[in-house]
């Protein structure tokens, strides 16, 4: 029999028991759209996560921080005595720098001050990183507006920073609602150190600094967009203020390092040498890789509880099927009786099973992307109602992402779930002997 | 050579734990173009006969010769290919399908001859016309009276030009005058060149055959002896 004969004999009797067909398929639409869902759930999720990651240039970069955690091990279990971990000191910079694939690697330190940036009206608690290199561009930042050149007594701010400007003199917390334009404006840095005096009392300190804006870095989901960097000998000097000693670059170790790979494809290799250095090297993409693991972990785990719901619809129609045989065995016999081949009678069977699958399974791609989009307007609105403000631009609003290959699979798998579970009542059927089916009442 | 030649042929059922020997040694010669009416109470083995002669079952031993084709040596492909082309089936209770119109009913064996649609069209058309129903060519099995359906099964049996018409009690679930209408229209096949043989219960069905064979028990039996029993069953009733 021709493909185009045994299509249109199947559609034919598909045609004349719509009914059951159509109550058969809806198991299958049922479970193909949980599929569907399920996993465009967890894609969209997936997706989500990853938006959050920030920017590209961060994967090919290792953070190296000094071995704290072997530290707090050997207490716990009381196995040695406490002893500070290696510093991140100026000769360590040097071997780091000195392995292979490694194109920069950059001392970072904090202040151990208060620090409150003041302009002419308004001022923000800041998070301040002194930076030891000039250039930032080499961290893959891009700059809203200003230079990447970042010189003593300049500092370079994120784009969120602006945002979080306030009025001292207004009691209630209100976002400006102009941000302060502060490219190539001077601002104020005012800390504040408390130390002990003779008597026990803590006596506030305060200093004021001067300071250039001299660029503003574009907001990247990631910890730049928060920060101020100032160079590396400014908050040096800050805090020769503070400790009342000044950083030894022999002894005295880093807060951070940031290491900098040609390529990111080298980044893991990187970070397990610097491991194996006694430091603590902290890749982005250990943690991609993690979260990437998790998501297909819960895809499976998603699509496997579709599929229950695919394995009974299978059932559901291998029973259709079944009961079709039952009722059309003097068919079959007469199918036989004029000719039929075994072949003819197993493709018809199979096809008419695997068309149900099919067509449940359109069904189902269907209500899936429907159920899927629903989710995405309900869940926008939900979490729109939820916003922080501080998310607002990372929140994409997508829940569920529905890839193209996940409706095209699902159109295959319904087919094939429909095919399979044809097969033993196809084979039954192949099988009669005409005569026995012919006399069949 | 015979068109159907068949020696010895024997064919036993399994009913529980006996065996029921519906045909037991059947010696049977028919020539081409031969009308040939098969007698014989129920049980006989009659219906058992056609369908081994037109390759729906097989036999326990013994062989059939069939317009040439030994069909013990045919596989099952090629028993549905030999049904498919050289017998076309008439049945007591029809079996048309309910769900398809006359014109679909009878072009449904071509189907499975890869047959356009088109040429199925025509070639059911021609043989409702010839069978005297063209007029009621899209009505469902439903619509029709008996006898229009058995006239769509015939035309049904006929659609693929067959050399051989097997009937099993064609006029069984017919009134009389629409029985032997029937009856008219198979020998008038026959008179067109086919070769037919018609199981039944009616005598009437005698006077167009050429040959008259009369199974007792599953064995031929001589027209003296059939009607020797047939008495014995008539006075025990």
């Amino acid at each position: 029999m021709k493909l185009r004969e045994l299509i249109s004999l199947i559609l034919l009797n598909l045609n004349r028991r719509k009914g059951r067909v159509m109550l058969t398929a809806i198991g299958v639409v049922i479970g193909t759209a949980a599929v569907v869902v399920l996993v465009s759930l967890a894609q969209g999720l997936k997706q989500s996560a990853s938006a959050q990651f920030g920017n590209i240039a961060e994967m090919s970069q290792i953070r190296v921080y000094p071995d704290w955690g072997s530290q707090m091990s050997q207490e716990v279990t009381g196995t040695g005595e406490y002893t500070e971990p290696p510093p991140i000191n100026q000769a360590v910079i040097e071997d780091i720098g000195a392995i292979p694939s490694v194109m920069a690697v950059i001392p970072r330190v904090g202040v151990y001050a208060m620090t409150i940036m003041k302009t002419s009206k308004l001022e923000s608690w800041v998070n301040l990183i002194g930076i030891g290199i000039d250039d930032l561009s080499i961290l893959g930042m891009e700059m809203a507006s200003g230079t990447f050149e970042l010189s003593r007594g300049t500092v370079i701010m994120g784009e969120e920073v602006l945002k979080s400007f306030y009025d001292p003199a207004s009691n209630t917390v209100v976002e400006p609602l102009l941000l302060p334009d502060l490219q190539d404006q001077v601002v104020t840095l005012e800390l504040t150190k408390w130390s002990e005096d003779d008597s026990g009392n803590y006596i506030e300190t305060k200093k004021a600094l001067k300071l250039k804006v001299a660029g503003i870095i574009r907001a990247t989901r990631s910890e730049s967009d928060y920060s101020v960097y100032m160079s590396l000998n400014d908050v040096l000097d800050i805090n020769a203020w503070v400790n009342g000693r000044r950083f030894d670059p022999k002894k005295d170790g880093f807060d951070t390092a940031i290491v900098v790979a040609d390529d990111r494809q080298n980044v893991l290799n990187i970070a397990s040498q610097i491991n194996d250095m006694g430091f603590m090297a902290y890749t982005p993409q250990e943690y991609i890789e993690g979260v990437n693991n998790f998501f297909v972990v819960l895809q499976v785990i998603f699509g496997g509880v579709g599929g229950i719901a695919l394995l009974v619809a299978a059932i559901g129609i291998a029973n259709t099927m079944t009961m079709a045989i039952l009722e059309r065995t003097r068919e079959i016999g007469l199918m036989k009786a004029i000719g039929a081949t075994n072949q003819d009678v197993l493709s018809i069977f199979l096809g008419e099973s695997a068309s149900i699958g099919f067509i449940g399974g359109i069904g189902g791609v269907l209500l899936g992307l429907l159920l899927g989009e629903l989710i995405n307007i309900f869940g926008s609105v939900y979490m729109a109602g939820q916003d922080s403000g501080m998310m607002s631009s990372s929140s994409t609003g997508i829940l569920v992402a529905t890839p193209p290959w996940l409706i095209l699979f699902a159109l295959l798998f319904s087919t094939l779930i429909g095919l399979i579970s044809g097969v033993y009542p196809a084979v039954r059927a192949a099988s009669l002997v005409p005569v026995q089916a012919l006399k069949n009442e | 050579m015979d068109y159907i030649n068949t020696t010895s042929l024997t064919k036993h059922y399994r009913m529980g734990l006996g065996t029921v020997k519906a045909l037991n040694g059947v010696d049977l010669n028919l020539p081409e173009k031969s009308l040939s009416v098969v007698m014989g109470p129920s049980g006989s083995g009659k219906s058992t006969l056609l369908h081994l002669l037109g390759g729906l079952d097989r036999p326990t031993s013994g062989e059939i010769y069939l317009d040439g084709s030994r069909l013990s040596q045919l596989d099952e492909n090629d028993l549905a290919v030999f049904r498919r082309q050289t017998v076309g089936f008439v049945f007591q209770s029809f079996n048309l399908i309910q769900s398809f119109n006359a014109v679909e009913n009878v072009s449904f064996p071509m189907r499975f001859m890869n047959t356009p649609r088109k040429k199925r069209n025509e070639a059911a058309m021609f043989y409702l016309e010839q069978v005297g129903i063209a007029d009621r060519a899209t009505h469902k099995p439903a619509e029709l009276s008996g006898g229009e359906q058995q006239r769509v099964a015939i035309a049904r049996a006929l659609v693929n030009n067959p050399s051989l018409i097997l009937a099993d009690e064609p006029t069984g679930n017919l009134d009389t005058t629409i029985g032997f209408s029937i009856m008219e229209i198979l020998a008038s096949l026959n008179q067109s060149g086919r070769t037919v043989l018609v199981v039944t219960h009616d005598p009437r069905m005698t006077q167009f055959a050429s040959h008259i064979i009369y199974l007792l028990d599953g064995k031929i039996v001589e027209a003296s002896v059939y009607n020797q029993a047939a008495q014995e069953i008539t006075q025990s009733r």
